[in-house]
Order: structure tokens, then sequence, then C-alpha cells
């Protein structure tokens, strides 16, 4: 019998369950791990025996017991703040709660010989959008001139120099960190990427609490989102020029621009590949602009970034397929 | 509670704001359930309304 395929994820994570059912139809055995459910729904115990970690998980709800050495593929999604028995723990308590179930976790991840998609510490090394620039402008993609500072006059500086608009762009999550807060101290839900005019030169001499990252605006053609499973690219042509809603990010899901599949020139395909390749992950989520001239800008690659928006809006795009089977394929050791 | 913004993206963020909107902001139909929306957690993708009873979407789908 093939070895099981761990989730890790939480309960919201529709593409978890889209794909958990298309392993399961695949004769794969996946095990949901449920962080925002951890441990408060699992019975968990590890000893180390004769040189090696032993033991596994339990899910209470449903009885399904998860050995650890019956696991055959990992699939890292989505974080969530772990759950315990009593919502009365107090912040210290929860604190250390939180603390110890983190070291439980990666010990009981880091120690697993099997197939990743992609691991931990490959999705650690690869988020740093900086350093992404620097790797694709050495892989042959375009990049947009690009700043990080605290000084309006620099901002000021560059925009002259770069003789074009410039846009703003969180670095870190567009959601402005509204998770990491309680809904009651939320002042702010999000901030798409966002081209700067004169209308915000007073706003920029804020820049001065902290650091912000700018980048020339590139004119676009359209923009493509690449997915990359296993040895898979899947291509999504976006026009997001089509709309003033997506043209500076097409990140807004009121506006019904077209997406279409594209085929990518084939250096291109292989250029993705190989940049998600070169951190060592099995999936990536790329955005590049084509620009009116044909130009491939790199923007960024999302090491667990979503895809179903990508596969609803353009069925042929079969990404959860083509998840499903590189898990069930890695846990058979293939 | 302190609600003067500070940090640039915040400030930037409540002038966004404040442009005047065209209607109430909703997915378009076909991918509102894609993942993309509600990163703090708290909607239910599969309601019609989050736990707040608003209506899903409350980051306007920034989130891929």
């Amino acid at each position: 019998m093939a070895k099981r395929i761990l989730i890790v994820t939480n309960r919201a994570d529709l593409h978890a369950d889209l794909v958990a059912a298309k392993v399961a139809s695949g004769d794969g055995r996946p095990f949901r791990l449920n962080l925002d459910e951890f441990p408060e729904h699992f019975a968990i115990t590890l000893e180390f025996v004769g040189g090696r970690w032993e033991g596994g998980l339990s899910h209470l709800p449903s009885g399904d017991v998860l050995s650890l050495s019956d696991i055959g593929a990992v699939w890292m999604r989505k974080k969530a703040d772990f759950s315990f028995l009593s919502g009365r723990l107090t912040a210290q308590e929860k604190a250390f709660a939180d603390a110890e179930m983190e070291h439980i976790l990666f010990s009981l991840l880091y120690g697993l010989d099997c197939y990743w998609m992609s691991h931990p510490v490959a999705i650690r090394g690869a988020i740093w959008k900086g350093e992404q620039l620097l790797r694709a402008a050495r892989m042959g993609f375009g990049v947009p001139p690009s700043i990080v500072t605290n000084r309006k006059g620099d901002i000021d500086a560059f925009r002259g120099a770069v003789g074009a608009d410039i846009v703003f762009k969180a670095l870190s999550s567009p959601s402005l960190a509204a998770e990491k807060v309680a809904p009651g101290q939320r002042i702010a839900a999000n901030l798409s990427t966002t081209r700067i005019t004169e209308d915000h030169e007073e706003l920029l001499e804020a820049v001065a609490q902290s650091p912000c990252f700018f980048q020339q605006y590139i004119a676009k053609q359209y923009e493509l989102r690449v997915t990359v499973i296993g040895d898979q690219v899947f291509a999504a042509k976006i026009h997001s020029q089509d709309d003033p809603r997506t043209a500076t990010d097409y990140r807004d899901f009121s506006a019904e621009i077209l997406y279409e599949a594209e085929n990518l020139p084939p250096e291109i395909a292989s250029r993705c590949l190989d940049f998600v390749r070169s951190y060592g992950l099995a999936y990536g989520a790329l955005d590049l602009i084509v620009t009116p001239s044909g130009e491939y800008v790199f923007l960024e690659n999302n090491p667990v970034g979503q895809f179903l928006f990508v596969e609803q809006l353009v069925p042929e795009l079969d990404m959860t397929g083509a998840l499903a089977a590189c898990l069930v394929r890695g846990a058979a050791g293939k | 509670m302190q609600n003067e913004k500070t940090v640039f993206a915040f400030k930037l963020a409540e002038q966004k704001d404040a442009a005047p909107q065209t209607g109430k902001w909703k997915a378009r139909d076909g991918v509102s359930v894609a993942g993309c929306t509600d990163q703090t957690g708290d909607g239910d993708y599969r309601a019609e309304v989050d736990i707040w009873g608003q209506y899903r979407g409350v980051d306007n789908g920034y989130w891929c």
C-alpha cells in the first residue's frame, strides 16, 4: 500500500479540500493536519527509540491515525494559529504553548525522509522578494528598477532617475498584517500594489517610520501567472489592462477580466522551472509582466501561492489534478 | 484605541479607502471561494456572509 500524504494547512483551505479529494480518488491516502485544530483535535505521541522517532498523530474526531513511518509525502500549504483545548490560557501560557507546538511540529517535519511539496527550509529560503529580484535578473528575466529606503529624498531621486511612475508594493503581505491582530484592533484590511502619483507627495514623508519598497511602474501588454507544479508549468494570461481595477495590480477579483491559457516560449517556461527548482522547491507561483515590446519582466514568486483562482477561471489548467498526481507519485517514491 | 496612521502603507491605504467607491466590492462569479479572500481567516468562504455578518471577501481579494 502506498504511503500517506500529509497535508499541512488550515480548515479554510479550499485548495486542500479539492486536492485531497483528487489524491484519494487517485489511490493516494491523504491525512490533513489543520494547524488551527492542532493540537486540540489531535492526539500526538512521538518517542525516540533505537535512534529514530516513532509514533504519530491521531485525528480524534475521525479516528484516523497517521504513523510517522507511513508518511511518504508532505504538502506544506498554509499556516494558522495553533488551537488548544482551553480557550482560556493566559497570554504567557499561550505564548509558551505556541512556541512548544512550533518546536514539536517542525521537529516532526524536519525528521521526515519523504517527498516534499515543498520542504519548509526551501520555502523559507525562497520567500524574500528582494533576493528573488536578484536571482531573476541573473537568470535572464527583466526586473524593474527597485528601491528600498526610508528617505523621501531618495524616492524623489529614484523617480527622477527612472523617468517614469513608480509603484509601492508591500513586501510581506498586502493584508497589512491584519491577520496578526485581533479584529477590534484592525485599522486597515489590505493594500494592493499602488501607483504613486503627486497625490501621495505628502504621505511619502511617512517612509521615515519604516523603509518602504518601490519599483518603476512597468507598462504592461498583459500579465502572466505561471504556476510550477513538479516538472509541469501552467501559464495563465491575464488581461489585466482591460479594467482599471486590475491595471496596476491584477488581484482584484471583482473585475471580470479575461484569463486564458498561454503557451509560453520554451525558454521562458524553462526559466520559470529553473527559478523554482533553484530554491529546491517543487512548487512556485510566479507573477510576470509582458511589456508592449514583448519583454518578460519578473515581479515575484510565491512558494506557497494560490492557484485555484486560475484554475477556476481557466479550467483547462488542471492544477489540482497535477498537484494531486505529483503528491501520489511522490508518496509512492516514483 | 490609537487610530492615527503613522506608517506609509497605512496612510496610503487610508487615502485609497477615502476615495469614492463605485459600489460594494463583490467577487466575480466563479472565483469567490478560491481562497484568495480574507487572509484574516475570520470569514467562512462557504457562507454567504462571514461570521461578522458581512459579505465575504473583506480584503477585496488581495491575497494570492
